[in-house]
Parts: structure tokens; C-alpha cells; sequence
């Protein structure tokens, strides 16, 4: 113990997480200090450090440790959170807005805010398991209160259903991680998968499979997916679109940290059940998606599906399964977060499209003729949802569906292919709602109440990289390789 | 003139992307301007081109995906060159003959898109540019006739393009697993098919591949029995929409079938000849069949469009130049004849407010202009000598007789029925005692006469002097044909295959 000094420590691989923890309690300081600062300061407050923050975890070095190796900075780790913290960043420059919604009154919202972000930067740059789980849980925690603080009755509903489910999957994550304990004494993924010298030990089925209950209810794969459609439901706008985007990208990465070593031991029962759980979820969600009337719980099924492609990837584990989930989630963060935006955009508290749900397809029908501009954009992030070229998420499915190729996976891409036709089904019903249909509302204003400088500014960055995904694909693509050398 | 081809696909996206500024009142003289020069510039990319030289030519090419082996490749050979001519001549003639008062801009700048996409398919070397172009190509169409058709557009739209996006997805995950192929044989990624020409494949792979090449190109086709889209398409879509869904969105899948399937799979092409062949045959006899039961006359000329495609598939399969010759003229003449068609029953329509044929009788005497028009394009539709149709249609028989002289002589016979149906239609809308409620109507204005002048005029002239234009495909096609041979692993390939 006597080499235990500060250096040693390596605090400066903290830095990232550190600055948004400051960020964090200077927002909460902040009010008790003046009671009466406005959205636009805090979102302000919060908006630069993130970027601090994203600076700083672009800048960080693959390879780092910290900690004596509880903290580790790796490729996937600082893609991750770039991921995360853009999307993050994305969202909430929302939060400014002429309407007035309940959770903007409190200062927590943006502190809770930057506490998940914390959280998924601890959970993907770890393979420690019960950093890790921590990680997981302070960002869970914070997700819950910001759904909640919604205030309507979905709202809290929702935020019940998911804490409840939540709470359950966790446990059995910690049950994974005793199990693995009790196995190899040990709770570092790297050192775990070192011990295990026989792959079909009954402690080892048992806890792979607490683990993928855990991370199946996190991606919401089926058939732990039916919390999906009614959180998307009652959460607004924002929320929906964050949790559709920033916690299945670090549930994305443990996923791959836990089941990679385990698929590349060629255990055969592991690999059947992830292509029974991939294949359904393809296949169940579309079909539930195709049938939804409201846009919010239609995209929540298209999540699940999106969910189960990336899985697929992590299942064939080659060379190409890290960039290709990347792209593949980068692309499909700026098509969600159009959406969302757009969503965000046209909210409004008068349900007079339907008694319980706020943004039913109806609502937009012949959007083209009320508001033309925001029906092509709308559109267009439809139709990337689809996968129809040019647009983002074309690329991210066609890297995606060739790796899988390149393994050999002919019938796996195939299934693929065929989710990708349900795909385009149910993005073309609300296409056809918001290009084709006749006007339900001949004045376009009601479809812009929400409408400020920085709402645009958020669907503006989305649309140009939908739109013009295919000149920043190549370069994108070879910084990922380089950071994942 | 290096970039010409990339001017000739972006001219058009920029002109849709600037038409969003133009005012209502000006779009349409806007519209004519962009088209009009683009086919300009496609008349100069002709002039340009050098038709005795072999391989591909103005080839361009970018990178996209660096590390994937992606690019922004184009290049014309005499296959595509014509196309892309016709592309363009059929999109500025219905942009001049536009008739829709609704909407117009938007339908104005959605045609533009459509006319960047169809030359972008057609000038297209890479198979993923290729792919981006030919899906792209459904959303405007989704939009024309979802916007713009008749009672049951969103169901006509929406079957459409849910039935094309399913045959090309499978496309594409055989272009995935040929570019794997590739990777696994030279060591690098690529998705150029000048690339994949220097790889031969074996031939389990080939069969694979063609089934899955198939079945996109098939559906776009459309054969049967994947054709059922097409019908309701025609119904609904607004004149403009079946000129170019006819003369040149269909032509996009027998092109596919020449420039990939065939070269790409030799042997897998050979062992499919007949089955094709019968579903070709299958195809003219049925849809003549059923054209004839027709009562509409877009339900009519829509299936004989069927049947014209299904003369153009048999010739693609003859594996011999003057087949393949053949099928690309009949592309070019069924282009222009069934655009012409579906022009004047669009004129019709804005006057009467009707396609059924039995609303019409005697319109001869009352619009002497238009049925000349009509005449001209029912025969030529037919094949008569000296339109342009029949020297594809010749082509083709010419071509399919060294492969199987019995095959050829029953298509031959099945024309007949073309004949039959399309003269009753002739006879029935414009022979006999003129309805009284019809002695009111105008026979064809100054704009109309400008659009049709030029596509009767272009029937005429192709059909008694094709040489120059069969002269620069049968170049190309047999290069293509020495690729298919150079390319085949079986010799009982290469001895099939006669250049």
C-alpha cells in the first residue's frame, strides 16, 4: 500500500464525467442561491458543459486507466460517449420554448439531466461490472424523476411502469454479477472471461442468462418489451426521444462487452437464444408498429427493432461489428431526434385529435398543404426511418446488413431484409398521412406552437445529416476505424 | 466536358431544389425551361459520344466510403446512352403537355427529382449508386400518384411501393454478398461492377445471385406474376405519371437485367433462358388476353405494356446480339409509343372526364388530328413496319429464332392479339355513330400538337432509319456479350453464347 499515491490514481481520465458532475451540482447551487433564472440560462449552463465535456472525452486517450483499472478508456468508451453526449446535447437545447411545461419551473431537471449523462459515461467506459451497474443505476434513477416531472397523469404512469420494471431488471444484473463472482471471484469482465475455462458450467448458463433478461429489458427487446410503447407514450417529447437514443447506446456496449467473449467461445445455446431474441424482435415489433394509431408508440415498436439490428451485429462478432453499430446508432440518433424534434415542435395541450394521445397519425394528415416546409423535413426523416436511400439510416442499415453478409449470416440478413420491408410499411402509413392525405387543418401555425431558434437549430443539424449522409458517411466511417485500431 | 454526366443527374435536383422559390404562376414555364434544357444537355452528351469505341465512357469517379470500397462511379455505353436520351425527351415532353391544375409546383419540382433519379440509375457503375437511385425513384413516383390519382391512389401508391422495395431489397443483399465475394477474392472491397467484370464467380454463387438479382429487376418489370402493381398504378396515376411510370421507370428493370444479370452471371443466365423465356411468353399471351377484356383504355395500353415488356425480356434472353440489340430498341420505341399513348388519353380525359372505351364512339369525325395521332401510335404500338416498334420487335425474333425457333414462332403468334385489341380499341373510340354529348369537343390546341408532333415524328423516323442509334448499341452489346463469355466458367456457356 505504499505506492498508493495521487498519480496513481490517474485523475485525469476522470475529467470527462468530473466536469458534468461540477456542472451538475453548480446548477443545484445556483438555486438556492436566485431563485428566479430562466430556461434559457440553465439550458445555457448545461449546453456548455456538455461541450466541455465533449471535448474533453474527444480528446481523452485510448488506453487510459484510472483508478487501477476501474475506470478505462478504450475506443468504444470515448465513440460511446460522444454518442451520448451529442445526443444529450441535441435534446436539450429543446427545453427552450414559448409554451410553458411543467418540468422547466425546476432547476433539478437540468442537473438530473446531467446526472444520467454521468451515468452512461461511467457505464460504457468500464468493465467493471459493479461500476457498471452503478452507472447504470444513477442514470436509470434520473430518467425515472425526468419522465415523471412531466406532470401529467402519463407521465407518472409511465415513469411507475418504468421504475418498477427497472428495479427488477437491475436485480437481476446484480444477480448476474454474484453469480460470475461466485464462479471466478472476480468482477472485471476482462479478468472473468480470463478464468472461465469450460463453457458449460450451470452457474455460467445461469448468469448469462440474469444478464440478458437485464440488458433485454434496457434495449427492450422482445420479450421484455412491453414497457416500450406506454413510457414513450407518457414521457414528452424529449424524453421519449432520449431514451429511444442515449440509454440503449451504453445498453448497446455492455451488451457487446458481456456476450462477446462468450460468443466467441462458440457457446452454441447462447448464440440460439440471441437469434431467437433478435429474430422476434425484428419481426414482433414491426408488426405491432405497422398497427399503431399514434406516432409516439409507433416509433417506440420501430425502437425495438432498431435495437434488435445492433444486437445483431454484436452476435456475429467480426471485424466490422463495432463500426457498424456505431454508424449505425449515430445515423439513427440524427433520424430519431428529427422526429422527436418535430413531435417536440407541433406539441400542443389541446387533444383535439384524440382523447388520450397527443400526436396520433391523424394529426398530420395532409400536412403538406397546411405547413409545407415541415412535412418534407418531417418526411424525410420518415423516410430515413425506413431506409430508403440517400437519406442517413440507409447507410447505417446497408453497413450493418453487410457485415452481417460478410459473416456469412445469409439467412440472418435475409430476416433482416424482411423487417426492413415492415419498416418501410409502417413509416409509409404516416408518409402517406402527411403527404397524401387530404388536410384535416388548414392552418399551418397549429403545427409550430412550440416553435423557437433553437428547436430549428436542432432540426436543422438532423435534417443536414440525414439529408447529406452520404458525403460525411466515409469520413465518419474512417474515424472510427482509426480510433478503433 | 468531364463532369457531363454528373451535370446531366444534379441539373435537375438543383432546378427542382431552386423551383421551391419559383411562384406558382411561373412554375410551369420554370419546369419546361430545366427540362428542356437537360435535354439539351443529354442531345450533347450523344453528340459527344464516340460509338465506335468499346467499354464505358465520361467516367467519373468519387469516393464515398473509402474503407467499404463505395463510390460516386458513373459512365455510358451504348446501352445507357439512349435511355438517358429517352429519359429526358419523355420528361421535357410531359412537362410541356402538363395538364394538372392542382398543386402544380410541387408536382413540378417531385417530376424533376423523378428525372434525376431515372438518368442517375441508368449512368450509375457503382451497384450501391445504383441502388441509392433506383429506391430514390420510388418516392417521387409515391408522391404523383398518391398526390395527384384517382379514388384509390393511396392504395395504388402505397402497393406500389411497398412491392418494388421488396423485390430490391433482396437485390441488395445479393450486391452485399458479391462484394464480399469480391473482398474474399482480391483482397479489396468494391462495388464497381468494371471491378466485379474482372472476377468470375462459381456457379452455385451465380444461381444464388441471378435469383436474387431476379427478383428485384422482375417486380420493376414488371413479369408475372409480380405484376399486379402495374395495373392499379396506371388506373390511379395522373397522365404525367403513367408516361413516365411506362416509357421509362419499367425500362429501369430490363436494363438491370443487361447491364448486371447478364454479364455479372453468365452461366446462371444460360440455365435460366427457358424458364424465362416461358414466363416472357406466359406474360404477352396473358396480359394480351387480358388487355382485351379491359374497359378503360389506361387498363388497356397498361397491359399492353406488360405484354411490349415481355417481348423485351424475351430478346434480353436470347443471349445473342440481335436479341439484346432488339430488346434495348423496343425500350427505346415501346419509350416513346406508350408515352405517346398515355399523352392522348391523358388529352382525351381532361376533355371528357372519362378512360372507359365505351364512352367514346366516332371520334374521327369530330377530332381528325387527334386520331391521325392516335392512328399512328395504335400501329406503331402493333409493330407495323416503318415505326419504330418493329424493328425492335424484328430484333428480337430475329434473334430469339437461333435459340428456339419454336418459342419464337408462339410469342409471334401471341402479337397477334396486340393487334386484335388494339384495333378494336381504335374501332370502337373512333369509328362508328359520334355521341351527341361529344359534338362539342376541340380537336387538339397548339400545346398539344407541340407535344405529340415530336413523339409521332421521332416514331416515323426511327422506324424507317434506325442504323445510327442499333449501330452504337450493337457495339456495346457485343462487348457485353464478349464480357459474358470471357466471364463463364462452363464451357457449355461460352459455346452458347455467340457474339
Amino acid at each position: 500500500m505504499n505506492n498508493l499515491t495521487l498519480e496513481a490514481l490517474n485523475l485525469s481520465v476522470f475529467t470527462p464525467m468530473g466536469v458534468l458532475l461540477i456542472g451538475a451540482l453548480l446548477i443545484l447551487c445556483l438555486d438556492l442561491i436566485q431563485k428566479d433564472l430562466s430556461v434559457n440560462f440553465y439550458t445555457m449552463i448545461t449546453t456548455i458543459f456538455l461541450l466541455v465535456d465533449l471535448v474533453a472525452v474527444l480528446s481523452s486517450n485510448s488506453g487510459d486507466e484510472a483508478f487501477f483499472g476501474l475506470l478505462k478508456v478504450d475506443g468504444v468508451s470515448i465513440i460511446a460517449q460522444s454518442i451520448v453526449i451529442v445526443g444529450a446535447l441535441l435534446f436539450i437545447l429543446l427545453s427552450i420554448i414559448p409554451k410553458k411545461f411543467n418540468e422547466f419551473r425546476f432547476a433539478e431537471y437540468f442537473s438530473l439531466f446531467l446526472f444520467s449523462v454521468v451515468g452512461f459515461q461511467f457505464m460504457v467506459s468500464s468493465t467493471n461490472l459493479i461500476l457498471i451497474l452503478l452507472g447504470l443505476e444513477i442514470a436509470s434513477l434520473c430518467i425515472y424523476i425526468l419522465i415523471a416531472i412531466h406532470n401529467t397523469h402519463k407521465s407518472i404512469e409511465a415513469a411507475i411502469k418504468f421504475f418498477t420494471l427497472g428495479a427488477i431488471s437491475s436485480s437481476f444484473f446484480l444477480l448476474g454479477i454474484f453469480v460470475m463472482y461466485l464462479l471466478t471471484s472476480s468482477i472485471d469482465l476482462v479478468e472473468i472471461t480470463a478464468r472461465i475455462q469450460t463453457s458449460n458450467h450451470t452457474l455460467i448458463i445461469l448468469s448469462l442468462c440474469c444478464f440478458l433478461v437485464s440488458i433485454g429489458f434496457k434495449l427492450s427487446l422482445v420479450p421484455f418489451h412491453r414497457w416500450v410503447a406506454d413510457v414513450y407514450d407518457g414521457s414528452s417529447e424529449i424524453m421519449a426521444g432520449y431514451i429511444s437514443i442515449v440509454p440503449k447506446i451504453a445498453g448497446i456496449v455492455i451488451a457487446y462487452r458481456i456476450f462477446t467473449p462468450f460468443l466467441e467461445m462458440n457457446i452454441e445455446w447462447l448464440y440460439n437464444i440471441l437469434y431467437f431474441i433478435i429474430v422476434s424482435s425484428m419481426l414482433l415489433s414491426n408488426i405491432m408498429a405497422m398497427v399503431q394509431n399514434d406516432v409516439k408508440r409507433m416509433l417506440g415498436y420501430s425502437s425495438i427493432g432498431h435495437s434488435a439490428f445492433i444486437l445483431a451485429a454484436i452476435l456475429i462478432t467480426n471485424e466490422q461489428t463495432l463500426h457498424s453499430i456505431f454508424l449505425y446508432w449515430s445515423m439513427f440518433m440524427f433520424t430519431n431526434m428529427g422526429i422527436f424534434t418535430v413531435l417536440w415542435v407541433s406539441r400542443n395541450k389541446l387533444k383535439k385529435w384524440h382523447k388520450y394521445h397527443d400526436q396520433p397519425h391523424i394529426k398530420f394528415s395532409g400536412l403538406i398543404y397546411s405547413n409545407p416546409f415541415l412535412a418534407i423535413v418531417f418526411s424525410v426523416f420518415m423516410f430515413s426511418l425506413a431506409g430508403i436511400p440517400p437519406f442517413a439510416l440507409f447507410w447505417g442499415k446497408f453497413y450493418l446488413i453487410g457485415t452481417v453478409v460478410n459473416s456469412g449470416e445469409i439467412y440472418l440478413a435475409l430476416t433482416m431484409a424482411v423487417s426492413g420491408i415492415m419498416a418501410v410499411f409502417y413509416s409509409l402509413r404516416l408518409i402517406v398521412y402527411i403527404l397524401l392525405k387530404e388536410p384535416v387543418e388548414l392552418d399551418g401555425q397549429i403545427y409550430i406552437t412550440n416553435v423557437s431558434w433553437y428547436n430549428k437549430f436542432v432540426m436543422a443539424m438532423s435534417a443536414i445529416v440525414v439529408f447529406f449522409s452520404m458525403s460525411i458517411i466515409g469520413g465518419l466511417l474512417g474515424y472510427f476505424y482509426e480510433i478503433l485500431k | 466536358m468531364e463532369h457531363l454526366l454528373s451535370i446531366i443527374i444534379l441539373f435537375p435536383a438543383i432546378g427542382a431544389l431552386l423551383g421551391l422559390l419559383v411562384d406558382t404562376k411561373s412554375i410551369k414555364t420554370y419546369g419546361i425551361t430545366i427540362s428542356v434544357i437537360e435535354f439539351c444537355l443529354t442531345l450533347f452528351l450523344w453528340v459527344s459520344f464516340d460509338s465506335k469505341a468499346i467499354g464505358f465512357q465520361f467516367q467519373e469517379i468519387y469516393s464515398l466510403i473509402p474503407s467499404y470500397g463505395v463510390n460516386f462511379h458513373l459512365g455510358v455505353d451504348g446501352i445507357s446512352i439512349f435511355l438517358i436520351v429517352l429519359s429526358s425527351f419523355m420528361a421535357m415532353l410531359s412537362m410541356i403537355g402538363l395538364q394538372e391544375k392542382r398543386d402544380i409546383k410541387h408536382l413540378i419540382i417531385t417530376i424533376l427529382m423523378l428525372e434525376m433519379t431515372m438518368t442517375g440509375v441508368f449512368a450509375a457503375l457503382d451497384t450501391i449508386l445504383f441502388y441509392i437511385f433506383w429506391e430514390f425513384s420510388l418516392v417521387p413516383v409515391l408522391y404523383v400518384i398518391g398526390g395527384w390519382g384517382g379514388k384509390n391512389r393511396i392504395y395504388a401508391s402505397v402497393k406500389f411501393f411497398i412491392f418494388t422495395f421488396s423485390g430490391s431489397i433482396i437485390m441488395l443483399i445479393g450486391i452485399l454478398f458479391l462484394s464480399h465475394y469480391y473482398y474474399t477474392q482480391t483482397g479489396t472491397w468494391s462495388f464497381s461492377i468494371t471491378d466485379w467484370f474482372n472476377v468470375s464467380l462459381p456457379y452455385n454463387i451465380q444461381l444464388w445471385l441471378f435469383g436474387a438479382f431476379f427478383l428485384g429487376f422482375a417486380i420493376k418489370i414488371p413479369m408475372v406474376p409480380f405484376h399486379t402493381w402495374l395495373p392499379s398504378a396506371h388506373t390511379e396515376a395522373p397522365t404525367i405519371g403513367s408516361v413516365i411510370l411506362a416509357s421509362i421507370l419499367l425500362k429501369m428493370g430490363s436494363y438491370g437485367f443487361i447491364r448486371f444479370s447478364l454479364p455479372l452471371f453468365p452461366d446462371a443466365t444460360v440455365y435460366f433462358v427457358y424458364p424465362i423465356a416461358i414466363l416472357a411468353i406466359i406474360m404477352i399471351v396473358y396480359t394480351s388476353f387480358v388487355a382485351f377484356a379491359q374497359k378503360n383504355i389506361k387498363q388497356m395500353i397498361a397491359y399492353s405494356s406488360i405484354a411490349h415488356m415481355g417481348v423485351i425480356t424475351l430478346g434480353t434472353f436470347a443471349l445473342n446480339s440481335e436479341g439484346i440489340t432488339g430488346s434495348i430498341f423496343l425500350m427505346l420505341g415501346h419509350g416513346i409509343v406508350s408515352g405517346g399513348l398515355f399523352l392522348l388519353v391523358g388529352m382525351l380525359y381532361n376533355r371528357v372526364h372519362s378512360k372507359e372505351i365505351d364512352a367514346f364512339s366516332g371520334l374521327s369525325t369530330i377530332m381528325p388530328m387527334y386520331a391521325f395521332m392516335f392512328a399512328i401510335m395504335i400501329i406503331a404500338s402493333v409493330a407495323f413496319p416503318m415505326t419504330i416498334n418493329f424493328v425492335g420487335e424484328f430484333l428480337i425474333f430475329l434473334g430469339f429464332f437461333q435459340v428456339s425457333p419454336t418459342l419464337t414462332i408462339i410469342a409471334a403468334s401471341a402479337i397477334v392479339m396486340g393487334a386484335i385489341y388494339s384495333l378494336y380499341l381504335f374501332r370502337k373510340v373512333f369509328f362508328g355513330k359520334l355521341k351527341d354529348e361529344h359534338k362539342i369537343l376541340k380537336d387538339l390546341n397548339k400545346n398539344e400538337l407541340f407535344t405529340m408532333v415530336p413523339i409521332v415524328v421521332m416514331t416515323l423516323a426511327l422506324g424507317i432509319y434506325p442504323k445510327p442509334i442499333t449501330d452504337t448499341i450493337d457495339t456495346s452489346v457485343k462487348h457485353t456479350l464478349s464480357i459474358m463469355k470471357e466471364r463463364a466458367v462452363l464451357e457449355e456457356t461460352k459455346r452458347l453464347i455467340n457474339e
